[in-house]
């Protein structure tokens, strides 16, 4: 056990103390500013939160710690949600975190109604953000040890019940989603082994060493197989869809389901917390728990705001909570959160227990939610303008959709083969969709796959090749438990729907 | 009448192909290297056998089957309905496909051999004529936006080599 505590009492003082640090007029006007800018790097394709931070670390070295971090911070915050913008309104996630952000949002765009998705999305976002926040505040220290107990056999157990979530979310052909869920695995095995560092499937190529990057697999799906869909739409004669709904419809709809906004949020705390899972994940286990647990799981996928709800409450809240362990322990949660770790450190700032003796933290906390008010306050009375690119001739969505989203792929790691690579994913993925194979089944496999390997590998060597480690423990048994309930729903669920009918 | 032939799944013909190659690549891989994959490369080989076993079993097994296989859900993810053609325009819908899809390896083959902001043009002028002189001032305006755009944010200010070429 870490010896981590400072009382509730205490705690709440120094973030009173943190607020009154921040909130002079020129820190409130460089924040807004600095949270615009953050939610059009997060906009941008392949840019992210991580490489958003990166990006503008250089222009904070002359700034006093207390400001280079304010500004990080926001820049972290703002940056996560720009990244569900082009999401919903072009298909192309603008980071892993907000890829299953698309599977309702693109859909409420394509019916014409961009306008109340981007709402639903921002007031999700927000929320997420501040039920990151709270946890943060109230149980960061608990909830850093409680993620320690988390070894590889509970990371297997974890990437399992995520696996398991396939069958959850198959449409159509159950067998058909577990083919897509084993293409996934294969691309995902790809390149160096994570446990030998033995070359992979590369068949000689340097290129293929380093492994397929997500945000190209996600690019090639959803943005490169979206071109071909936009032509195919010209060609039947469709056009742009009238605009329907509005951003008031949107808060209305993210307000109303509170249960799915508290659920995506305590998902993404939970998953944020624990390091080397990240937004990804996060955003893809509560869009499925959500689908699972609703009692019309067909409507996800067409356009359903719970589907929404569900990414971005919890992509958010991840990525604060994300910060939990990085804070605390100097351990990373997510690939932002390393940067955020990177940037605490050259500031001088030492994560650990007693950080929080101090205000520096709450400054950051403070300013996080500063970024969280005023991505609320450009999304709610931005989104009428950002969705009027929905009305973009289709000649020019498809040249510019393929420039932006290859671009972003390109800058992923300035390699020029990944444009190559999300072009043949591209036409993969079109083919996919014309078959009915479920790409959410294939992507999920492609995130889980390398956790699930190394977790299962980890845990042999760490009991000395007894299998026993996976199912001693209350965590295993609770995740065993869940995974099995998970695979068996979608049955009950059949033949309940076959009786009542 | 349809004929075994026509009706023939070749995707999953496709799949079995591709998993089972590299379930025999997974041997060259000894102890924990291969066998994750392969795992999986077997199980994947099983199911595409077994769905097309069951989408060509006759009588009520093949239609119970089927039922067990189908999900909660039927619609797919990310599909929308879109007017079906008449056989002509059909005809001109796969060709534009196949075609943008040939345009999308030529950007590709482009933006490696003279660089990124290169291939933005060149792709420009093909969807331009793939689709007909109606909107070509506002493609070359596109175009002109989007290699600023590239150039300036991608370009300038996150250093990304986009004019320069790969060989």
């Amino acid at each position: 056990m870490i010896p981590i505590e400072t009382p509730l009492v205490t705690r709440t003082d120094l973030a009173i103390e943190a607020f009154h640090q921040v909130a002079s007029i020129e820190f409130l006007l460089l924040l807004v500013f600095v949270s615009i800018v953050g939610i059009i790097a997060g906009a941008l394709p392949g840019v992210g939160p991580a490489l958003a931070m990166v990006l503008f670390f250089p222009l904070t070295f002359t700034v006093a710690p207390e400001v280079g971090l304010m500004v990080m911070a926001v820049i972290f915050i703002t940056a996560t949600y720009g990244a569900s913008i082009p999401a919903i309104l072009i298909n192309v996630p603008g980071s892993s975190g907000s890829a299953a952000t698309l599977l309702d949002g693109y859909p409420m765009t394509q019916n014409g109604r961009a306008t109340e998705a981007l709402g639903v999305s921002v007031i999700s976002s927000f929320i997420g953000a501040l039920i990151g926040l709270v946890g943060l505040l109230a149980f960061a220290p608990t909830l850093a040890q409680v993620s320690m107990y988390l070894g590889p056999a509970q990371f297997f157990w974890l990437a399992v019940l995520g696996l398991c979530t396939v069958a959850a979310a198959s449409r159509g052909s159950v067998l058909k989603s577990l083919i897509a869920a084993c293409l996934g695995v294969l691309l995902a095995s790809i390149g160096t082994d994570p446990m030998t560092a033995t070359p992979r499937f590369t068949f000689g190529s340097t290129y293929l060493e380093a492994g397929i990057d997500l945000i190209v697999l996600l690019v090639g799906l959803f943005a490169v197989s979206e071109v071909f869909h936009l032509l195919k739409t010209k060609y039947g004669g469709g056009g742009s869809p009238p605009m329907e709904g509005n951003m008031r419809d949107g808060v209305e709809s993210g307000l109303q389901n509170g249960r799915q906004q508290v659920q995506g949020g305590l998902i993404g705390l939970f998953i944020g917390a624990v390091p080397g899972l990240g937004t990804g994940p996060a955003n893809f286990l509560s869009y499925l728990t959500s689908m699972s647990l609703s009692s019309k799981p067909e409507r996800y996928g067409s356009g359903a705001p719970e589907g929404v709800i569900a990414a971005e409450s919890s992509n958010n809240a991840s990525a604060v909570s994300a910060l939990i362990p990085t804070i605390t322990l100097a351990i990373p949660g997510s690939p932002s959160a390393a940067v955020f770790l990177g940037v605490m450190l050259t500031y001088g700032v030492s994560p650990g227990p007693n950080v929080f003796e101090s205000s520096l933290p709450y400054v950051i906390f403070v300013s996080i939610f500063i970024g969280a008010l005023v991505f609320l306050f450009v999304g709610l009375f931005g989104a009428r303008f950002f969705s009027k690119v929905t009305q973009f001739p289709q000649d020019v969505m498809i040249i510019s959709v393929t420039v932006l989203a290859l671009a972003g792929c390109f800058a992923m790691r300035n390699n020029i083969l990944d444009v190559g690579a999300a072009v043949l994913i591209g036409i993969l993925g079109y083919l996919m969709r014309q078959r009915n194979y479920s790409l959410i089944a294939f992507i999920i496999a492609f995130i889980l796959a390398p956790i699930a390997e190394q977790g299962f590998f980890r845990a042999l060597r760490i009991s000395g090749g007894e299998y026993s480690i996976f199912v001693t423990g209350h965590i295993n048994t609770v995740l065993i438990i869940g995974s099995i309930g998970i695979l068996i729903m979608p049955i009950l669920l059949n033949r309940r729907s076959g009786e009542a009918e | 009448m349809r004929t075994w032939a026509r009706t023939i799944e070749w995707d999953l013909l496709l799949y079995l192909l591709v998993f089972g190659f590299f379930w025999y690549q997974s041997y060259a891989y000894e102890g924990e290297t291969g066998q994750m994959p392969r795992l999986f490369l077997i199980a994947g080989t099983a199911f595409a056998a077994l769905k097309l076993a069951i989408e060509h079993m006759g009588g009520s097994i093949g239609e119970r089957a089927r039922s067990l296989d189908a999900s909660i859900v039927s619609s797919m993810e990310g599909d929308t309905e879109t007017p079906t053609p008449e056989t002509s325009e059909r005809i001109d819908q796969t060709t534009g496909l196949v075609l943008l899809g040939g345009l999308l390896l030529g950007f590709a083959a482009v933006a490696y051999f003279a660089g990124f902001l290169a291939a933005v043009p060149v792709f420009a002028i093909g969807v331009a004529a793939l689709l007909g002189p109606d909107g070509y001032v506002r493609i070359a305006l596109a175009t002109v936006i989007m290699i600023l755009f590239i150039y300036g944010i991608f370009g300038l200010v996150m250093n990304v080599p986009v004019t320069e070429r790969a060989i």
